[in-house]
């Protein structure tokens, strides 16, 4: 195989997998519009997106219907944690909402850990393993999956901001929260619409992703800093940004996966992330305050 | 300030615009302290007084103009580092440290002074205990100062509202500022609390900081302490000058002080401003 | 009110609180437990007590991190991590002096945390919490991946026992014994630093930046300097940590612990020096019971990570200060931090 069929290979592994980093990204980012926080089980949700249509699916559900009751539980979960864990501390400090989300992060993992136990999982794929051709290589049509429902979560999401009254309500809460609140805004429905649909998005990824990526209980983590990597990198709070973010991400990743070693690819990513941030606080796309 | 040459102002702003987006808070205010004595800034609620502050002490960056220190650029520097050059502010809304002590607040307010660093302070090396001590006696004075020192030991959030504003004069005061920066000290105090503050402000010129810049609503206060006066309106400095001036000012009392004002200024015969040294 | 600087009339006086009977008791009864190990030259309390220990002394520094500079470190393993592979690296593979070695671990983790500490701290927000995050994750994926330092995942054997000259700390007891000195002089450090002019500084910063600004307080370097100390004490409890085993391999520093030392600070609160302690020890000991436990009921041993996770969250809704901070029967001295006799929240 060339050198360039194995780029072409790297760079729609990397586009799909950034999608999904992209995904996490812009939950997190609705999130951190709608209350001004870092939400640390985000992750999770992907984690428990991919773990539980892996379980519907072995209980013998058709593949499709436990994609979508995964989703629906998900959300389920994210609007939960709203109601139980940060209702109660909405009104302290940030730090105190971070570290209870870090707290709702563990007992999701341990959860998880504790249905379906510690080992790797791993879903069928939506249409089949035969890899579409494409020059001397191929390419698994789950990531075309992938990143097909991705991008469309992406339009969708963007449409749900731009033509809704609640999307309207949640940007001017982000813009203004006051100011949101005198305008009859109730903040509080818009952060448990926040996380279900962050929830829900994440999920939607992981159910994708668990066919190209084993999953396991521990990977949330993952995913939560890659996406508040991607955020920050596009430049936190701003959605496209997020998506952007998400591609560049995983785009290094999997080329220095393929041109530079595979066991320091998540490192190498990281850190060059890491180092934008360092030189550039504002992110990519973000003003300098 | 007898001296014939006219001293150099010892603060000064020059044409400093500050603009959040489309709106523009102060927009080419000058303004000159001069040592030894207070100068007054008035104007109606929002025309940018406290943002003049901001700017001044680096809180926020400015869109244009520059601020001096004895002649010196400090415009852009940030906050800590302005506060170290030598100058001190109070806050409009009272921002105490609430859950430390009222001796302990003081003790931060003078941390410029201090030079005792974290390995010195986790290893409590004899300087720094020395100095720890001295810093003890230095802010308890400054309470003395404002008659706080009965309290010492008491939360400064458990202080009433007119004591508060006097611990953040003490912990302002304990730096030794150049340059004292009040923002409506008599906000929230009775009468005859703002009438010993006004006595107490008064002295504060060359004693316990060299300069004094004070913002406040309280007209007789402003008036009867200040040197000279600065009214902004909307942003923009429409007068300065003596207070006496200020106030016969027949335009800026009408569009500024109220109409009101003018007619019972008058109607006591125009008493010159009162109380000056 | 005076206007004229008179000299103080009043003496201040540092407040000395009475010695309350309850009070010693409770120290007493520490120490008792403290010293337990030793005396009964148990190998498995010992080891007990070093984890208990070396936690405490990792977690004394997040509190000084949290409880002051307001911010909280996802990555504390990887200075551990970082101060255990450096006793163990340079002393079997360069034969460096122990005690060298462990000041050179030091010495790196502060450098480490200077450069991730620099733009994180300077940005307004949490940054700190997923810079120290990707750090902690960029660390384990090197010790796993360097294997011609590290030997990866196969670990490194035979780190020598710590020889101080006039003691070689070659048993789990005197191993135990140092390092409990070393935490009481890392509590002992913390309690300097909040009553002195930097403690301070962080104390107002707490409650407003501006102010503390205003005042002359450089915040960003404040925070800072914290963040190091505490790298520097998660160092110092990893060399200890690789002379009390003589062997690391990455297994422990994963950022699963940096995240239980956060549930162990937040659950043992930073408001009184001995939070962080009774929170290692509470964490430590349910741990290792639930551990043991689970070699006989398999879901038993996987009940950790959600019986913490909702530890932490009830802590932090109901108990904010933490479980150090709640107040126990008068017999029990009041405030003090038997935290741990408390068992199971």
């Amino acid at each position: 195989m060339s050198l360039a069929d194995q780029l072409v290979q790297y760079v729609i592994a990397g586009l799909s997998g950034g999608l999904v980093y992209g995904l996490v990204a812009l939950g997190l980012t609705v999130i951190y519009n709608a209350t001004g926080v870092i939400n640390f089980a985000q992750g999770e949700f992907v984690m428990l997106g991919g773990m539980s249509a892996v379980a519907l699916n072995a209980a013998g559900m058709p593949l499709w219907l436990s994609a979508v009751l995964a989703v629906a539980i998900v959300t389920a979960v994210g609007i939960g944690l709203v109601r139980l864990a940060i209702y109660p501390v909405r009104d302290r400090p940030a730090l105190s909402v971070i570290i209870v989300t870090i707290g709702a992060s563990l007992v999701l993992q341990g959860g998880a850990k504790l249905l379906w136990g510690p080992d790797a999982v791993r879903l069928r794929s939506f249409s089949g393993d035969t890899p579409i051709r494409l020059g001397a290589g191929g390419i698994e049509p789950q990531r075309l999956w992938v990143a097909g429902l991705a991008l469309l979560t992406v339009v969708a999401v963007h449409g749900f901001f731009t033509w809704t009254a609640h999307g309207k309500a949640m940007r001017a809460v982000s813009l203004n929260r006051a100011a949101a609140r005198l305008c009859g805004i109730n903040a509080d429905s818009v952060v448990a619409l926040a996380f279900g649909l962050s929830a829900a998005t994440a999920a939607l990824a992981g159910v994708a992703l668990t066919p190209v990526e084993m999953m396991r209980c521990s990977q949330g983590t993952h995913y939560t800093l890659a996406g508040f990597l991607a955020a920050v990198v596009g430049g936190l709070g701003n959605g496209f940004g997020a998506v952007v973010g998400g591609l560049v991400l995983g785009l290094l990743e999997a080329l220095s996966k393929g041109l530079i070693s595979s066991g320091y690819a998540r490192a190498i990513a990281l850190g060059v992330a890491l180092l934008v941030l360092w030189l550039r606080p504002q992110g990519l796309l973000g003003r300098r305050r | 300030m007898t001296s014939t040459t006219t001293p150099r102002p010892l603060l000064a702003t020059q044409a400093v615009t500050k603009a959040f987006h489309a709106l523009v808070a102060v927009f080419e205010v000058s303004i000159e302290a001069y040592p030894g004595q207070i100068l007054g800034i008035i104007g109606p609620n929002g025309a940018g007084k406290s943002t003049l502050f901001n700017v001044i002490t680096g809180a926020v960056p400015l869109t244009a103009g520059r601020v001096l220190l004895e002649g010196r650029d400090i415009t852009g520097l940030p906050m800590h580092r302005v506060a170290r050059l030598g100058v001190a502010r109070t806050f409009q809304n009272i921002r105490l440290f609430r859950e430390m002590s009222v001796v302990e607040n003081v003790m931060v307010g003078r941390h410029a002074r201090g030079r005792s660093g974290i390995l010195s302070a986790v290893l409590r090396l004899p300087s720094t205990r020395r100095e720890d001590s001295t810093l003890l006696d230095r802010a308890m004075a400054y309470l003395e100062l404002v008659g706080l020192a009965g309290r010492w030991q008491q939360p400064a959030g458990a202080l009433t509202t007119g004591q508060q504003r006097l611990l953040e004069l003490a912990r302002a005061l304990a730096a030794e500022p150049k340059v004292l920066l009040l923002d409506e000290p008599a906000a929230g105090l009775n009468t005859r609390e703002t009438e010993t503050l006004s006595d107490f402000i008064q002295c504060i010129p060359g004693e316990l900081a060299s300069s004094v810049v004070l913002i406040e609503h309280d007209m007789r206060l402003v008036m009867r302490a200040s040197h000279r006066v600065a009214v902004i309106d909307r942003g923009r400095k429409i007068a300065d000058g003596p207070p006496a001036e200020v106030q016969e000012d027949r335009a800026v009392i009408a569009a500024y002080l109220g109409d009101d004002f003018l007619a019972r200024d008058t109607s006591r015969g125009r008493r010159p401003v009162e109380g000056r040294p | 009110m005076g206007t004229e600087a008179t000299p103080l009339a009043e003496e201040p006086t540092t407040p000395r609180p009475g010695i309350r009977p309850a009070k010693v008791a409770g120290w007493a009864l520490l120490c008792a437990i403290a010293l337990a190990p030793v005396v009964a030259r148990s190998g498995y309390l010992s080891s007990m007590g070093c984890q208990i220990a070396t936690s405490a002394i990792i977690v004394v520094g997040l509190g000084l991190l949290m409880g002051y500079a307001g911010q909280i470190s996802l990555g504390h393993a990887a200075f551990y991590a970082i101060g255990a592979y450096s006793s163990a690296i340079l002393t079997t593979k360069a034969g460096v002096h122990p005690l060298l070695a462990l000041c050179a671990g030091a010495a790196a983790s502060a450098l480490l945390a200077l450069i991730v500490g620099t733009p994180a701290l300077r940005l307004h927000g949490h940054y700190l919490a997923m810079f120290t995050l990707g750090l902690g994750i960029i660390v384990q994926i090197a010790i796993e991946q360097g294997k011609r330092l590290t030997n990866g995942f196969d670990g490194i054997t035979g780190i020598p026992a710590l020889d101080l000259g006039f003691i070689c700390l070659d048993s789990d007891p005197r191993m135990y014994g140092a390092t409990v000195v070393a935490l009481v002089g890392c509590v002992l450090a913390a309690r300097n630093l909040v009553d002195s002019r930097p403690g301070r500084a962080l104390r107002a910063l707490h409650e407003s930046e501006e102010a503390a600004s205003a005042c002359g307080v450089d915040v960003a370097r404040a925070k800072l300097e914290v963040f190091v100390l505490s790298a520097v004490m998660a160092a110092v409890a990893g060399s200890l940590y690789a002379h009390t085993i003589q062997f690391v391999s990455p297994e422990p520093f994963g950022v699963q612990f940096s995240v239980q030392l956060v549930v162990m600070m937040v659950v043992g609160g930073s408001t009184s020096v001995g939070g962080p302690v009774a929170g290692a020890a509470l964490f430590t000991l349910v741990k290792q019971l639930l551990q043991d436990a689970g070699e006989k009921v398999r879901w038993v041993g996987y009940l950790d990570t959600v019986l913490f996770g909702s530890v932490l969250v009830l802590v932090v809704v109901f108990c904010p200060k933490g479980l150090a901070a709640v107040r126990l029967p008068a017999i029990l001295g009041g405030r003090t931090f038997v935290g741990e006799t408390r068992g199971d929240s």
